[in-house]
C-alpha cells in the first residue's frame, strides 16, 4: 500500500452512496462535522440521478468551486454494489480531472466514527438476508469486516468485548439480533467523512477501489452435446 | 479552448465545430471516443446526417472475463467497467491529441478541447450503464460542458452515418446483436420506425446458445463464423424461422432444431452444424431486411450491431442488396460491435436537436428507440 498523503486542513469534498442515502459534504479535512456544509438525499435506486446535482448544490452552498477542492473522500463500501460504483466513478473522475488525491473510507468505519461509545458494532444491510459487519474499539477496528447472516455474525456468543453501541442500517433491519433504539446513525454521514479524511492517508484516485466483500453472483448452467443425459 | 468557430466570410461565424467525448459501457465493452463535427450556426437543425470525424475510438473488451461463464455476467461487467473506464477515456483523449499529461487529464481542473461529454444511457445492463453515465456527468460538471445521454440503439443507427453521411434516405437498417434483432426505417436522423423485431431470442443470443451447446466456447458468433469456413452450409437444412411471415424474427426454434438434430445425429460434425445453422440465420436476416426495404421503398440498406461482423451475413447482404439495385453499407467491423464513436455521432445530433441532458438523468436498462 502506498504511503499516501496527509490532507489535514485541506478543502475536502466527501461523497457517500453505499446505502439508501446519497450524501455530499464540503469542509476542511479533519474539521468537526458541524463545520462542514453537508446535504443528504434518501433514495432507493436513484443514486446516479441524485449524486451529480447534489455535488453541485453542496459546492454552491459552501461557496466554493470544484477547482478549489484540494482533496476528496469517498465511501468505498461495503454496501450496495451499484451505489458504490456511482460514488467511485464520480469521485475518481472528479479527482483525476482536478489532479487531487482521494481518501478511501469504509462505510463501516464512517458509521462507527459517528458514535462516541466504544466498542461499537457497525452493521450495513447486505441484502439477501445478510449484513456487512465490523466492530471498533478504542484503538480502531477489532478484526476485519465480515459478511454473513445476522444469526451467524451477530455477537451473541460472549466472545470478545460485547458492543455497547450498534450503528447502521443493517442493525435497523435485524432488531432481533442487534437490539433497537441504540443508534443515532443509520447511514454513513458525508460530514463525518470530512472529519475522518484529516486522519487518513489520501491516494491517487485510480488506486481507490470498491470493497465488495462478495464475489459476483454467477449461475453457470450449461448443457452441451457432450453432457450425459 | 471554447467552442471553436470558423469564419467563412467576414466577422459572422458560419459553422460551429463541436468536439465530443463519448463513453459506452452498456454491455461488455468499455469504450471511449472523441468525435468532431460541424453544424451551421443559428439555422435550424436539418434532416441531413452530420459529417462526423472520428478522432479516436478506444474499445476494451471484457470477453475474456466472461468466457468462463459462457455469457455476459452483469456484476462482472459492471466491476470491469469501473476498472477500465479511466484508462480507456485517457487513451481516447490521448489518441485524439487532446491529452496534456499522463492519462489525458491535465490534473489542474482545466479541460481539454472538448465541448460536450456523452454517455450511453440505455438500453443495457443497469450497473454497467451507470458507471459510464456517472463518470460522464462528473466530467461535465468538472469541465463545465454539456452532458448528453444517448440511446444505444440510436448510436448503432448513427454508425451508418460515420462511414456514409451521404447514404440514401429513407434508409432501412438491420440491427443484429447479442441483445437485439430489429429492422429500423430511418427517414432522417431522429425519425425512426421499427419495422420488425425478434419475438424471442436475439440472433447473437442464438449463436451463443448453439456454440455453447456444441461446446465451442464463447462468444458464439465469431467462433461459429470461423468454424463455418470448414463446413458445408447445405449439409443440413435447418428450419428458417418465420421466413415467410412478415418482418419479425424468431430464432429460438432454430436453436432448438440444432440441438434436436445433434441428438438424432451424433455423428454430425461441428463445422457442418455451424455452417448450416449460420446459413439458416443469414437466410432469414437477409430475406427480411430486403423485404422491408422493398415494402417501405427504401433508398438504401445497411447493417449494424455485433452480428453484422459475421462474414457470411456481410457477403450475402452485400450481394442481395446489389442484386436489388439498392445503395447499401456494410460497415467496418469496428463500427458494428459496440463502440463509443457511434455514441458520439448520435450525441452530436441530439445535442444540436434537443440540447443538453440534465445532470439529474440516470440510466434506463430497457430504454426504447423513440419512434415516429
Amino acid at each position: 500500500m502506498p504511503a499516501g498523503e496527509d490532507v489535514a486542513g485541506r478543502l475536502c469534498l466527501a461523497v457517500t452512496s453505499s446505502t439508501s442515502v446519497v450524501g455530499v459534504a464540503v469542509g476542511r479535512a479533519g474539521a468537526p462535522a458541524a463545520e462542514t456544509v453537508a446535504h443528504e438525499v434518501a433514495t432507493d435506486r436513484r443514486h446516479a440521478e441524485e449524486l451529480t446535482p447534489l455535488v453541485a448544490r453542496t459546492l454552491a452552498d459552501a461557496g466554493v468551486t470544484l477547482g478549489q477542492i484540494e482533496c476528496f473522500a469517498v465511501d468505498v463500501g461495503p454496501g450496495r454494489f451499484t451505489g458504490l460504483r456511482v460514488g467511485l466513478a464520480t469521485v475518481r473522475t472528479l479527482a483525476l480531472v482536478a489532479g487531487r488525491p482521494v481518501v478511501a473510507l469504509s462505510s463501516l468505519e464512517i458509521l462507527a466514527a459517528a458514535e462516541p461509545q466504544r466498542p461499537v458494532l457497525a452493521v450495513v444491510d447486505a441484502r439477501r438476508g445478510e449484513v456487512f459487519q465490523q466492530q471498533f474499539g478504542p484503538d480502531g477496528p477489532e478484526g476485519p469486516p465480515v459478511v454473513g447472516r445476522p444469526d451467524d455474525v451477530a455477537p451473541d456468543d460472549g466472545g470478545g468485548h460485547p458492543p455497547v453501541a450498534v450503528v447502521g442500517d443493517g442493525a435497523d433491519r435485524y432488531p432481533a439480533w442487534y437490539g433497537v433504539g441504540l443508534r443515532p446513525g443509520r447511514e454513513p454521514s458525508a460530514a463525518v467523512m470530512v472529519t475522518l479524511a484529516g486522519h487518513r492517508p489520501a491516494l491517487p484516485g485510480h488506486l481507490v477501489a470498491p470493497v465488495y466483500l462478495r464475489e459476483p453472483d454467477v449461475h453457470v448452467n450449461v448443457t452441451t452435446r457432450h453432457t450425459p443425459r | 479552448m471554447d467552442m471553436t468557430t470558423t469564419t467563412d466570410a467576414g466577422p459572422t461565424p458560419s459553422t460551429i465545430t463541436t468536439t465530443i467525448l463519448a463513453i459506452e459501457t452498456s454491455c461488455d465493452e468499455t469504450s471511449a471516443a472523441v468525435v468532431r463535427a460541424e453544424r451551421p450556426v443559428g439555422g435550424p437543425v436539418t434532416g441531413a446526417p452530420p459529417r462526423i470525424e472520428v478522432l479516436s475510438n478506444v474499445v476494451s473488451s471484457q470477453v475474456a472475463r466472461h468466457a468462463e461463464f459462457g455469457g455476459v455476467v452483469p456484476e462482472v461487467a459492471s466491476r470491469a467497467h469501473l476498472e477500465m473506464l479511466e484508462p480507456v477515456v485517457g487513451q481516447a483523449l490521448a489518441d485524439a491529441g487532446l491529452a496534456v499529461t499522463g492519462l489525458g487529464f491535465d490534473g489542474t481542473g482545466r479541460r481539454p478541447a472538448v465541448d460536450a461529454v456523452a454517455a450511453t444511457r440505455g438500453p443495457g445492463l443497469i450497473g454497467a450503464l451507470l458507471v459510464g453515465v456517472s463518470s460522464a456527468k462528473a466530467l461535465s460538471l468538472a469541465w463545465d460542458v454539456p452532458y448528453v445521454g444517448v440511446n444505444h440503439m440510436e448510436g448503432h443507427l448513427f454508425a451508418t452515418f460515420l462511414e456514409r453521411p451521404d447514404i440514401g434516405l429513407p434508409l432501412v437498417v438491420l440491427l443484429v446483436s447479442g441483445g437485439h434483432t430489429m429492422i429500423v426505417k430511418v427517414d432522417e436522423p431522429g425519425r425512426y420506425r421499427i419495422l420488425g423485431s425478434t419475438v424471442d431470442d436475439a440472433a447473437g443470443e442464438a449463436f451463443d446458445k448453439v456454440a455453447r451447446y456444441l461446446g465451442l466456447g464463447y462468444p458464439g458468433g465469431p467462433i461459429i463464423d470461423a468454424l463455418s469456413a470448414d463446413g458445408d452450409p447445405a449439409a443440413i437444412r435447418f428450419p428458417r424461422g418465420m421466413l415467410d411471415d412478415g418482418l419479425d424474427f424468431s430464432f429460438s426454434g432454430m436453436k432448438t432444431a440444432v440441438i434436436n438434430y445433434v441428438r438424432r445425429h451424433p455423428e454430425a460434425t461441428n463445422p457442418d452444424l455451424a455452417a448450416s445453422f449460420q446459413e439458416a440465420v443469414v437466410d432469414v436476416l437477409v430475406t427480411k431486411v430486403l423485404r422491408a426495404a422493398k415494402r417501405h421503398r427504401a433508398a438504401a440498406v445497411a447493417l449494424g450491431g455485433g452480428v453484422a461482423a459475421n462474414s457470411r451475413l456481410r457477403q450475402r447482404f452485400a450481394q442481395a442488396a446489389a442484386e436489388a439495385g439498392l445503395d447499401h453499407l456494410v460497415p467496418s467491423r469496428a463500427y458494428c460491435t459496440d463502440n463509443a464513436a457511434m455514441i458520439g455521432a448520435a450525441a452530436h445530433w441530439r445535442l444540436a436537436h434537443d440540447g443538453a441532458t440534465g445532470l439529474d438523468a440516470g440510466a434506463d436498462p430497457s430504454l426504447r428507440l423513440a419512434t415516429t
